[in-house]
């Protein structure tokens, strides 16, 4: 497993190649582009939800109703992970992530419009 | 290189076989693929087949079903690309006879699955998604009710545009006596069917099937001591994309299967113009529509109509999945791609009675890939007399 000097513990550090700037959650041994040569940095943790799926018949170890997200952050890094909130998602609207046990959770944030 | 050519294909019923292993099942095709070939002999035997180690406690598959079928002084292998193995099996079968190394070649493709439940199937299958994805609770079946969230959201496609995909699918298969489901399904069956993982329901995916297919591969050159109608394989083309989805620069993209397609009919100096007839991989609805964007048969976002339309069944324009598909006819893992060559063969020889397509089939293609589009294999066929 690859360490960091993350500052905070639930932050989401991400692998960035040196050479094409590709960004990686989770972490790779190669980029595509062919370099092995990569920095850590921590991201903006705010995004907004691409897609979503509420998921009925989950794996094992998962209970239904299980709501996944897929989440483009600020950047355009995109993420999947666990959407946090006992409502349903909704295409667009803003989240923060924040890591734990190394899978990413997705938290409602406030409209911007108030 | 030689031109290679199917002169043989066999297929057992997919579905539930209760009493059968994956060793017979794959025999009992390979048995009536021979039978129709009248080959005497066998120089090699590919064997595709995603995991009989998780199913059936069984390693060396190939070399199990040698000694069974007694196959013996070959050069016999397995090949194995999750849910597209039955793709890399013809791909290494093909590559086999093409480089002059054997002359007649069987591919079998096949699984036995239904001896375990949804939920153990489900966890075996959990093990080709990413460790993270895993983590997140996401597995195959989510990853497309994500894509078909984004898909139906972007170009504002009603929900009844998966439903025609599945209406569509078992037609063909009510008349393929092969098929896993044999019955048509109305748009109420199909909205009155359990969520999954929304907005797809369980008639938006592949069943879980047990089953087999084969072909028999020989040079061209001596096909015709065999068959007056052997099916050439014009290529057949590999091509990966990203493991992890959310790494793609667009969802609604499979560029495996855009690069095999491509470059498949690069290879084989045809266009998309020249295709009458497709065989994709419709493990869940969506995943048709997405295939043919991606493989530039409609532009983005417009095949949903297409199907809406008619364009893509039985008697349209350009039939998709004429033997009702994963959805329809069976999921038996690694014997999906092989069926897919089955279905050409018999397209194109007319020989697919009640679902005989309208127009005569001289260029197909087919597709066959692992996990959500990791790794695709497309094959380019046409008519050799």
């Amino acid at each position: 497993m690859v360490t960091s000097n993350s500052s905070s513990l639930n932050a989401l550090v991400v692998q960035v190649c040196q050479n094409c700037n590709k960004t990686y959650y989770p972490y790779k041994a190669r980029c595509r582009c062919g370099s092995t040569n990569f920095r850590f940095a921590e991201v903006n943790p705010e995004g907004r939800v691409l897609t979503y799926t509420v998921i009925y018949v989950p794996p094992k170890g998962f209970k239904p109703p299980l709501k996944v997200a897929l989440v483009e952050l600020s950047g355009g890094f995109k993420l999947l992970g666990r959407y946090d909130d006992s409502d349903e998602p909704r295409i667009g609207e803003r989240v923060i992530v924040e890591l734990r046990d190394g899978v990413a959770f997705f938290k409602r944030l406030p409209r911007e419009d108030g | 290189m030689r031109t290679v050519a199917i002169i043989g294909s066999g297929m057992t019923r997919f579905g539930k076989h209760h009493d059968k292993s994956v060793i017979d099942l794959m025999s009992e095709a390979v048995l009536e693929a021979l039978a129709l070939s009248k080959v005497d002999r066998i120089d090699g035997l590919i064997v595709g087949t995603m995991s009989p180690e998780h199913y059936e406690n069984r390693i060396g598959i190939a070399n199990i079903l040698a000694g069974h079928l007694g196959v013996e002084g070959a050069i016999v292998m397995r090949a194995e690309n999750t849910s597209g193995s039955g793709g890399s099996a013809l791909y290494t079968g093909w590559l086999t006879v093409a480089c002059g190394l054997a002359d007649i070649v069987v591919v079998v493709g096949g699984e036995k699955m239904t001896h375990l439940s949804t939920e153990e199937n489900a966890a075996i299958i959990a093990g080709l998604v990413h460790e993270y994805e895993r983590r997140t609770g996401v597995t195959l079946p989510s990853y497309a009710a994500l894509v078909a969230r984004y898909y139906l959201y972007k170009y504002n496609v009603p929900r009844e545009a998966l439903a025609y995909v599945a209406i569509k699918n078992h037609k063909n298969g009510s008349l393929n006596p092969k098929a896993h489901f044999q019955k048509e399904i109305t748009p109420e069956d199909y909205f009155k069917s359990k969520m999954v993982a929304d907005p797809l329901r369980v008639m938006d995916y592949a069943p879980i099937s047990d089953g087999a297919a084969a072909v028999v591969l020989a040079p061209l050159d001596i096909a015709s001591s065999y068959t007056s109608k052997p099916i050439v394989i014009k290529s057949i083309v590999g091509a990966t994309d990203t493991l992890v989805l959310h790494e793609r620069e667009d969802l609604l993209h499979l560029e495996a299967v855009r690069t095999s397609t491509q470059r498949a009919l690069k290879e084989a100096k045809l266009t998309l113009n020249d295709v009458d007839l497709l065989e994709v991989h419709d493990m869940a609805t969506i995943l048709e529509l997405i295939e043919l964007e991606s493989m530039g048969f409609f532009p983005r976002g417009g095949s949903w109509q297409a199907v809406i339309e008619g364009y893509t069944q039985l008697d349209g324009e350009l039939p998709v999945n004429s033997s009702g598909g994963l959805k329809s006819k069976g999921h038996p893992i690694g014997a999906t791609g092989v069926s897919q060559a089955h279905e050409v063969f018999l397209q194109m020889r007319r020989e697919a009675e009640r679902r005989q397509v309208r127009k005569d089939v001289r260029v197909a293609l087919s597709m066959s890939m692992g996990g959500f589009g990791n790794n695709a294999y497309t094959v380019v066929y046409e008519v050799g007399w």
